[in-house]
This record gives structure tokens, sequence and C-alpha cells, in this order.
């Protein structure tokens, strides 16, 4: 019998907490939002500092909308882990399924950048968002089938509204998606109005926060 | 006891838990940069039409999806671990420090080897940066689990050599990969891509750690 056996363990950890899972998910975040800019880059030249700024345009706009996309991601990782009491190993691997679709995103945003209208640019980059959506649903639906990883009185409809949450972006992705063959502008409009309805005040909010 | 040295005496109580969690808030840190620095090595295309040249990426675009999924492995074994210590020590920082400097190089393997997935070589690199990492991580947990040292103190035998088993299985499927490439390269890439979806089956393993009481 050793001296340490006899020192009682200080804090309990009983069951896996979801602190580690979104310690790494929140650097990931984190890294991926500020990896953006390092695709701003001066053209070369010694010309005229102004023009070559407003060359910049589409690429800056595509910076500060991927920055805003990647925030309302963070956010939804927040509010749904916020949920969530535990982890186990299943959750923990759909989580880096989801941050693997996540970590990717400043390519398409830079291709974005680059080629502002090209479809194909379009469809990576909503394909891109596709995929972190099913992330979303994967993880959600994993916790909360039957309360697996909930806690056993969240709120029923809570419970749909985080589901509703969840399906509402990767739908208008897809959209966006398919749109982009023929209706381009209409691909663009969907892209800008999803972070809008994302970061716009709801129910939800209001539930969550009392939940 | 009298063997033990100084460093492992234990601190006051709550100091014990809080290092445990700065050494884990350190290495998620780590981890979440190298995992998320391998998005760097896709150049994006500069010229028109994307298609072919999207196309052509697609051994770059495997080799990031596979490495991402190699860390991820290596984050979550990390959790399984440090969610059975109950305290740490100088030697236990070192040792992760050693997983940590693996950990970090993986892009560099990863774009390597993105170039060209079959060149033996390329494979060769990959492998061994995991069978390092593999080690570090045995050692850790050698020097955690002999006596007790680091661990809870009533962490099962049985459990013990549970994570042993599966863990050292670890850096052993990587050199089979390596040593696999100097006959059938394409086999160690195989091999390089099944170590993760193995890890990702549940096992016995995973159903008592997660309910390992503290």
């Amino acid at each position: 019998m050793s001296l340490l056996d006899a020192i009682p363990s200080p804090i309990p950890r009983p069951v896996m907490s979801t602190n580690r899972l979104e310690a790494l998910s929140d650097g990931v975040f984190a890294i991926v939002i500020t990896l953006l800019v390092l695709d701003l880059r001066l053209p070369p030249g010694h010309g005229d500092l102004e023009a070559r700024l407003l060359a910049l345009w589409p690429r800056m706009l595509a910076y500060a909308f991927t920055f805003i996309v990647v925030g309302v991601y963070w956010a939804g990782h927040h509010a749904l882990f916020y949920l969530v009491q535990r982890v186990d190993k299943t959750l923990l691997w759909l989580n880096i399924l989801l941050l693997m679709a996540v970590c990717f995103i400043p390519f398409p945003a830079a291709i974005l950048g680059a080629h502002p209208l090209d479809p194909t640019a379009m469809r990576l980059y909503a394909g891109n968002l596709v995929a972190v959506g099913l992330g979303f649903i994967l993880c959600w639906g994993y916790a909360s089938r039957c309360h697996r990883l909930i806690p056993e009185g969240l709120d029923k409809g809570l419970i749909q509204v985080a589901w509703a949450r969840t399906l509402l972006a990767p739908a208008a992705y897809t959209t966006a998606f398919f749109a982009s063959y023929g209706h381009p502008y209409f691909s663009v409009g969907v892209l800008t109005f999803v972070p809008i309805l994302y970061i716009w005040p709801s129910r939800f909010d209001h539930r969550h926060l009392r939940a | 006891m009298s063997s033990e040295p100084i460093s492992n005496i234990p601190s006051p109580m709550p100091t014990a838990v809080v290092s445990v969690n700065r050494l884990e808030a350190f290495s998620d840190g780590v981890f979440a940069i190298a995992i998320t620095l391998l998005v760097l090595e896709l150049r994006p295309p500069t010229t028109l039409p994307l298609g072919p040249q999207l196309r052509a990426m697609i051994p770059q675009i495997g080799a990031y999806a596979a490495a991402f999924l190699v860390v991820g492995m290596a984050w979550i074994g990390h959790h399984g671990l440090f969610h059975l210590l109950r305290r740490m020590n100088k030697a236990l920082i070192w040792l992760n420090m050693g997983l940590l400097l693996c950990i970090s190089f993986v892009p560099f393997p990863t774009m390597v080897l993105g170039l060209d997935p079959l060149d033996p070589v390329a494979i060769r690199l990959f492998a061994l940066t995991m069978v390092m990492a593999g080690w570090f991580y045995n050692a850790m947990w050698a020097y955690a689990s002999s006596g007790h040292r680091l661990i809870k103190p009533d962490l099962s035998p049985a459990l013990i050599r549970l994570m042993w088993r599966r863990n050292i299985a670890f850096p052993l499927a990587y050199g089979a990969a390596f040593l696999m490439t100097f006959w059938k390269p394409v086999m160690g890439l195989v091999i390089l891509a099944l170590v993760p979806a193995g890890f990702m089956l549940p096992s016995r393993f995973d159903a008592r750690e997660y309910r390992a009481k503290a």
C-alpha cells in the first residue's frame, strides 16, 4: 500500500464530460476562422496601392462572408453541446468528422474568392457546408436519440427546435448546390441569406438560455 | 514509497487536478492546430476551369482526410488515457511533449504523401511518424500505470491490461505498414487507412473505460 493510494482522488470525474471535446473544437474553430485571412495577398507590383487593394475585393468579401459562416457554426456547436451532458467514443468520432468538414472550409473559400461566380467554385463551397451540416446531424442525432447523451428531462420542444435548426442549413446549402447548375445568382442569394437566419434572434435562443 | 522521486510527492489536492487540466488544455491546443493546419497543404488552383485541376488534387485531398482521421484517433486516445489519470508530474509532461512533437509533425508527412501516395518512402515517413507517436503514447501509459503511479487507485488490473493490448496495437500496425512498403507499397497504404477504422469500432474496452469510475 503506497502513500498515493491513501490519498483520495481530488475531484471525481465519473463520466466523460464534454470539456475536452469543447476545448478541441473551440481550438479548431478559432484557428480555421483565423487562417482565412492568410488568403489575402497583395498582388505583386509597385503600381497604385489603391488599385491593387480594390482588385482584392472578391477575396475580402469571401473572407468576411466565410468568417461569419464559421462563426455561425461555432455558435451552433456551442448551443448544441450545451445540451449534451456527457460524451462517449462514438460522439467523439462524429465530432471529429464534423471538424474535418469545418477545417476544410478555407480551401473552397480561397477558390471562391479567386473565382466568385464560377459554378464549380460555388458547388465546392456549398458542398463543403452541406458536409458540415451532415456532421451536425450525425452528432445531434446520436446524442439526442432516446436521450442517449442529453439530460433525461430535456424539453421535447427544445429538442425539436434544435433539430429544425440542425436541418435548415444543410437543406438550404443543398438547394444552393443544385441551383448553381442553372441559377448561380440564386445560389449566391441562398448562401448569403442562411447565416442571417441563424444570427437573427430566435425563440430557440430564449428557451435555450432558460433551459 | 521511499524510492519515489521528489516530484512524485502529491501536491495539495486542487493543484493536482488543475495541472492535469492544463496539460489537457495545452495538448488540445496542439492537436487543434496540427489538425487545422493540414488544409494549408492544399493549394487552391489558380486558373480556370476548376474541375480538372480539382480532380488532379484528389490524392492530396485523400491524404488530408486520412491524416485528419489519424490525428483525430490520436486525440481520442489521448482523451481516453488522460481520463484515467488522477495527477501528473514532470516526467509525464515530457513524455506527453514527445507525443505532441510527433502530432505537430503530421502535416509534413501528409504533404509528402499527398504528392505521390504510392511512393514507398512517403508511406514509410508517415508510418514512422505514427510509430514514434505510438511509442510515446505507450510510454506514457507504462509510466503512469506502473504501480498505479499516476492513475486512479481503483483502476482494475484487467482494465490496465486491456488498455495495453489496445494501444500497443497502434505502433505495431504502423510498424507493419512501414515493413509492408518494402514488399507492396499499396498494402502499406491500405494499413494506414485501416488503423483509424479499426480504432473507430466500438470495443469491450470503450464500454469499460467510459464507465470507469473515478
